[in-house]
């Protein structure tokens, strides 16, 4: 069979999607076996012939205790599992049996399926990206790269509208929000700031929908919507139909109710929902602030705002949108496949994007107030976030205490100075000879390529030792690769439809 | 968990040069991509938040009798940047934490600086 060549995947929160670069350059959707362009990202377990069903089937039937929904919002979760006849998974696994469904269908259409680039939220951590990468490999996939989405969306963007100038791509999808400001010039990206939020999107809206028309009914029926999860998801899915449509009407009526005390007729308006949903939407405009402010720019200083995720289709994100900025944002097209799209192109054309790092990365240092004197342990940040990649940053140390025979530096993940606020990814040791003094001069030294991945190195300069390591998360949640070959045996076992 | 290790002296660089049309204004420092300013650190957030505190105000440290509307803004700004970042955590205590300041910063947010 051909091998399709230039793939890349959404592997979103609420639908995913697999797109290929055609012969003549331009990327399209690979639609799935069930003929669907977005497949949902919902995995259902059958309890009788063990099959899992992902996309569509999966959703809309089966028993809601043995069917998963928005694994991603947990790809980021050490511990988080889902049992089902005694069986764990990990978001890892779930993950997997999406990419395979997807990679199983596509292969059908574009021919086999092995490199891909993978698209994840820019605030993505180190975990949930290893975990991506690890889902892709369990899959029978190849990922060359991983992109950030909002990255993969300008990329599209750029392809399909002949602009240039500085723009903001504000990605509200169906978990995350992310932000991220690059430059256009011609055919090259270059990325400025990427930021994001986390458990922001879509889905957060239908959970607050489903408040309401709980609420609703209960005032009106005098009794609970649901008592069972089967009950709870039916609701969820009129509240999410729902909130389409008042994207589009100011006004809607929905018929909800159970079995047991009858059915409810409830008026919902597009402002009841804006007004519910406002709390969140102020957190996706504090961040806008936030990433503007990181570059020192204004709302002035963007030229175009670019819109991506189905969740922008709400009136509302446009309106505050525009009311920040004082001009319209523009809609990346198809909001929906646009990510996928992009994760084609970025697949042929990586080269020509520029990045930056995803977090910032430091060590535990005491650092000592120039104006007070006094000495506390900070977060000693060595790459900061958004530096432009490939990077190499170090700082000098000295060491702290007489007699250190050694030498731990413990690696941070996060921008933040106090400690309590950052994640330890990793340790270096260094042994060094007995019987020195305090003071002796340490270089920590930090490096960030294309393709994401970390080294650091630590050098003493007294004694001329040092080490250099790869900085990769290994703590919970990380498969062992033993773990990674014996379950992807099994995946392929599985029969995924 | 936290060994005091080094004190900090200087720092190098040998990040690439890249700029926006609009470069930061500070000069780079330790540590910094040359001609341009990354977007971290922030400045540190002195108040460590009171999570079991009731108001929002108090969470975030906030009075807006002695505050003006810029400080608040400012201090909203600083914690928003901690907490949203916090939310993603590998620690779950800290991001529940985080989720709660994540709300209360936006109540102040909306009460003080949203409400015209």
């Amino acid at each position: 069979m051909a091998q399709a060549r230039y793939v890349g995947i959404d592997l979103g929160t609420s639908t995913s999607a697999l797109a290929h670069v055609r012969p003549d350059g331009n990327p399209e959707i690979v639609p799935n076996a069930d003929g669907e362009r977005l497949t949902p990202s919902v995995v259902f377990f059958d309890k009788f012939e063990g099959i899992k069903l992902v996309g569509t089937a999966a959703r809309d039937g089966g028993d809601p205790d043995r069917t998963v929904h928005h694994i991603k919002k947990h790809m980021d979760d050490p511990s988080y599992t889902v049992e089902i006849d005694d069986q764990k998974w990990t978001p890892t696994e779930i993950s997997a049996m999406i990419l395979s469904k997807l990679r199983r269908d596509c292969a059908q259409i574009v021919g086999d399926i092995r490199d891909v680039v993978i698209t994840v939220p820019a605030n993505f951590n180190e975990l949930a990206r290893k975990s991506t990468v690890t889902a892709g490999r369990l899959a029978g996939l190849n990922v060359t790269r991983i992109v950030n989405e909002p990255t993969a969306a300008a990329l599209y963007y750029a392809h399909t509208k002949d602009i240039s100038g500085r723009v903001m791509v504000y990605d509200l999808g169906g978990g995350t929000l992310d932000i991220t400001i690059l430059e256009i010039d011609g055919d090259n990206i270059d990325i400025l700031l990427s930021e994001g939020a986390r458990h922001l999107g879509g889905s957060d809206f239908d959970e607050i929908l489903l408040e309401i028309l709980a609420e609703e009914y209960r005032k009106k029926n005098k009794a609970e919507l649901f008592n069972d999860e089967r009950q709870r998801r039916r609701v969820l899915s009129i509240g999410e139909e729902a909130k389409k449509m008042l994207s589009k009407l100011q006004k809607i009526s929905e018929t909800i109710g159970n079995d047991t005390d009858g059915i409810a007729r409830v008026d919902l308006s597009r402002d009841l929902f804006e007004t519910a949903i406002s709390r969140l939407l102020t957190r996706t405009v504090m961040l806008v602030e936030q990433a503007l402010d990181s570059l020192n720019l204004s709302s002035a200083d963007i030229d175009h705002i670019v819109l991506v995720g189905g969740s922008t289709r709400i009136p509302k994100v446009r309106e505050l949108l525009e009311k920040h900025f004082g001009k319209s944002p523009i809609s990346c097209g198809n909001v929906d496949e646009c990510v996928a799209l992009g994760a084609a192109l970025f697949a042929q054309r990586a080269r020509r994007v520029s990045e930056v790092c995803n977090h910032s990365y430091g060590t535990l240092a005491i650092i000592e107030d120039a104006m007070t004197g006094e000495a506390r342990i900070q977060n000693s940040i060595v790459i900061p976030k958004n530096t432009p990649i490939p990077c190499s940053m170090s700082q000098t140390y000295i060491t702290s205490e007489d007699n250190e025979e050694l030498i731990e530096v413990e690696i941070t993940q996060g921008e933040d100075l106090d400690p309590r606020y950052v994640d330890i990814i990793g340790k270096i040791s260094l042994e060094v000879p007995p019987g020195r003094k305090a003071g002796c001069e340490v270089t920590v030294t930090y490096s960030y390529d294309e393709n994401q991945r970390v080294r650091a190195q630590v050098y003493d300069a007294e004694s001329g030792l040092k080490k250099d390591v790869a900085i990769e998360y290994r703590g919970e949640g990380v498969l062992s690769d033993d773990d990674v070959e014996r379950k992807s045996a099994y995946l392929k076992q599985i029969k995924i439809a | 968990m936290i060994r005091k290790l080094f004190s900090l002296i200087r720092g190098e660089s040998d990040a690439p040069a890249k700029q926006p049309s609009k470069p930061a204004e500070a000069a780079p420092g330790h540590g910094e991509a040359p001609g341009r300013k990354p977007a971290g650190p922030p400045k540190p957030v002195s108040n460590k938040p009171n999570v079991a505190a009731r108001t929002p105000e108090a969470m975030c440290g906030i009075d807006p009798k002695k505050m003006t509307p810029e400080e608040i803004k400012n201090r909203l700004a600083e914690l928003y940047r901690r907490h949203n970042q916090a939310a993603g955590s590998l620690n779950e205590e800290l991001r529940q934490e985080a989720e709660l300041m994540l709300d209360a910063i936006v109540a102040c947010r909306q009460k003080y600086l949203d409400k015209g």
